[in-house]
């Protein structure tokens, strides 16, 4: 082979070249009134049985219900998120799920610049022209299972493991912490914030730190306390799913969210134009918060406070009892 | 790095000869690239997605639309910054692993001073940010430096140990005392307006942060090859002991190297928080520090190539989420395959060494 006649300084410009004049020619109009397309953004893996798949699960209702393009990133980092709903919303997406609380800022940046997309964030705190909210009050669940939970506990503690103070989690607590006095008005509640949304080996020494200081049911809000639950044989509560398979004879009952609901409603909206900028709340009464099967360990649950918890699930449908919402910082 | 003259049996000295290497060198730094993207291919295929759709949605993210281009250079922003610091460390005959701790106490002080001195008109504001990016990047790396060259610890260690100290001692202020007033994240109040980048093009997150990066480029290629700075300091990292009996301040010359890649990586920090993030978080950096080795090692760890590199792998990660969404690829599949550039890169030993010896044939 010759001698390729080239200079040292021209080397990295002939890479420079091969990597950004040929796709240059790629470059293509963006798609104009084409049929809607939604996407969501999540912070972590959809197998996760948890928040995320919730989300997951929520966006493929809406391709079902609508038969439009739908598209899913999983494991986002907030400092990736703008990026990603930027591509989105480049590409020609009408619709875009933030499914994270740390979304706010990246949310906001974007829709400033896409006016004509359409953004749901999760528990968003800044609502503008293009930006509306979804915010699933699962706290509403959390108030029956702190019930159960003080229900079934020996030893009068019970501990709450989440990720970070944002409110929806800040709601969740107190709701919980609430429901456990009303059956256990000396119940002690212990609080332990991971500082992340998924790390499970954290949460999970969280969780058996809780145990070794007297608790004997866990509030799982982050995934990973259900092992530990396991391992250190204490009832727990699971969340967004059933996952009563994560520890069949550990998982008490799970506070099941179905997004689908708020999702199909929200993109149906968008579809026929009449979408609008707003906290869009679904929880009990609109089936979207329920209580996953107890799978026969309602035995560890203290049978009067078994049949106050199916009382107060109806009274909260009905609309005669609302769970207190509480976002009061917990450190 | 092949930067040493060796002079074997089958490369004859030759007039041309640096000339010939250096084109030899970028030519095996591209087949390294191509061989990697190949073998992704295939691990694509097993996968059951078509390659070439699934290489053509890559393209098409990192440069399909004005915003992916946008974003394309963005993300080379901080990777170049990063390249570059470990390009000088290596020059310099030393290591530094540790571009990731200093881009985030960067990344901090930057948006400290930020929030410190908001009335202070953006001419002065601007500057003193970056400035004091760079000096607590530089202040960060001299800790190793210092360390080497006093108890003969070995940097590739301290560096990367260093790192896991910045991470956690930055997730110590954001929670404590830089956090938000809101008090929900470990991240700082937002910056004013008046204090971030300018855009370049308008409606895509590109400013102007990506043409001062260009100015860095042509700046320390300057420096490397036509000062003589540059040249002592590409002479210590060849041979410290002709260094030294040439007269040469083979210390200072080495704390130098350290300060100059501190001061680099701090400026990707502050690239980031200023341009991007609009505030300090934690998490700021997804590895630029660790591809930022990478992309030094590509670059040949000349500033041109290190800017081309770092493009290049921008374009990977950036277009990887498109293949990730529109064909179903995993994003991790994406990474596997930037993996495999630094193994043939490594390996490109090997290449050079099959083009020389066809060369000579």
């Amino acid at each position: 082979m010759p001698t390729l006649p080239m200079r040292a300084r021209l080397s990295g410009l002939l890479l420079l070249a091969a990597t950004s004049l040929v796709p240059m020619a790629l470059i293509q109009p963006a798609l104009a009134q084409a049929p809607l397309k939604a996407a969501i953004i999540m912070p972590g893996p959809i197998s996760d049985n948890d928040f995320n798949a919730g989300g997951y699960n929520g966006i493929q209702a809406v391709g079902r219900e609508l038969g439009i393009e739908v598209a899913y990133s999983e494991q986002v980092s907030p400092a990736d998120a703008e990026r990603v709903m930027r591509d989105y919303a480049s590409r020609g997406f009408g619709l875009i799920y933030a499914h994270s609380f740390s979304y706010g800022d990246a949310t906001l940046a974007v829709a400033e610049d896409f006016p004509d997309v359409k953004f749901m964030t999760a528990v968003g705190q800044n609502l503008t022209e293009n930006v509306g909210a979804y915010f699933n009050p699962d706290y509403q669940g959390a108030y029956l299972t702190g019930m159960l939970s003080a229900g079934a506990s020996k030893s009068g503690v019970i501990g709450w493991v989440g990720g970070n103070p944002a409110p929806n989690m800040l709601a969740n607590f107190h709701a919980w912490k609430a429901g456990a006095e009303e059956v256990n008005p000396e119940i002690k509640v212990m609080i332990s914030w991971l500082g992340a949304w998924f790390d499970p080996p954290k949460a999970k020494e969280a969780a058996i730190a809780q145990v070794e200081q007297g608790a004997d049911v866990l509030s799982a809000q982050s995934v990973g306390v259900i092992d530990a639950a396991v391992e250190k044989n204490v009832l727990v509560i699971g969340a967004v799913s059933d996952q009563n398979h994560m520890g069949p004879n550990s998982v008490l009952t799970s506070v099941l969210w179905n997004l689908a609901p708020v999702f199909v409603a929200s993109a149906k909206t968008v579809v026929d134009g009449t979408w609008e900028s707003k906290n869009w709340i679904y929880g009990i009464a609109e089936d979207s918060i329920s209580l996953a099967d107890f799978h026969g360990l309602d035995v560890n649950v203290r049978p009067e406070v078994l049949a106050a918890v199916e009382q107060k699930f109806e009274d909260i449908k009905s609309g005669a009892f609302e769970v207190p919402l509480n976002t009061a910082m917990v450190q | 790095m092949s930067a040493e003259p060796v002079s074997t049996p089958a490369a004859p000295a030759r007039p041309t000869g640096r000339f010939g290497d250096a084109g030899r060198r970028v030519a095996a730094s591209i087949i390294a690239v191509l061989l990697a993207l190949a073998c992704g291919a295939i691990l694509i295929a097993l996968w059951g997605v078509n390659p070439v759709s699934a290489y053509g949605a890559l393209l098409n993210g990192a440069f399909g639309n004005l915003n992916s281009i946008a974003e394309t250079l963005l993300r080379a922003i901080p990777l170049t910054c990063t390249g570059l610091a470990v390009a000088f460390a290596f020059r310099a005959g030393t290591f530094n692993i540790g571009a990731e701790g200093q881009l985030m106490f960067g990344g901090a002080a930057a948006a400290a001073v930020g929030l410190a001195l908001p009335h202070l008109p953006p001419l002065l504001l601007i500057p003193s940010m970056m400035g004091s990016a760079m000096i607590a990047g530089a202040l960060w790396s001299l800790l190793p430096g210092v360390l080497k060259l006093r108890f003969g610890a070995n940097e590739l260690i301290t560096t990367i140990m260093l790192n896991y100290v910045a991470i956690h001692f930055i997730s110590f202020l954001l929670y404590g005392p830089m956090q938000e007033s809101a008090g929900y994240l470990a991240q700082t109040d937002r910056l004013d307006r008046a204090t971030t980048l300018p855009q370049l093009i308008e409606r895509t997150r590109l400013h102007i942060g990506f043409l001062i990066v260009l100015g860095v480029v042509a700046l320390s290629h300057f420096a490397l090859w036509h000062t003589s700075w540059g040249y002592k300091l590409r002479v210590v990292g060849l041979n410290a002991r002709v260094a030294l009996n040439s007269g040469m301040a083979v210390t200072a010359l080495t704390v130098s190297a350290f300060l100059v890649s501190g001061a680099l990586a701090g400026l990707a920090g502050y690239m980031e928080v200023v341009g991007v993030q609009r505030r300090m978080i934690e998490g700021l950096s997804p590895g630029f520090g660790y591809t930022g080795i990478i992309v030094a090692l590509l670059g040949g760890t000349s500033p041109l190539g290190v800017l081309a590199a770092a493009i290049l792998f921008a374009a990977l990660q950036v277009g990887a989420t498109t293949m990730e969404t529109a064909e179903g690829v995993p994003s991790t599949l994406a990474t596997i395959i930037q993996g495999l550039v630094v193994l043939f890169v490594i390996g490109r030993g090997t290449i050079d060494l099959a083009l020389r010896r066809r060369g000579s044939a």
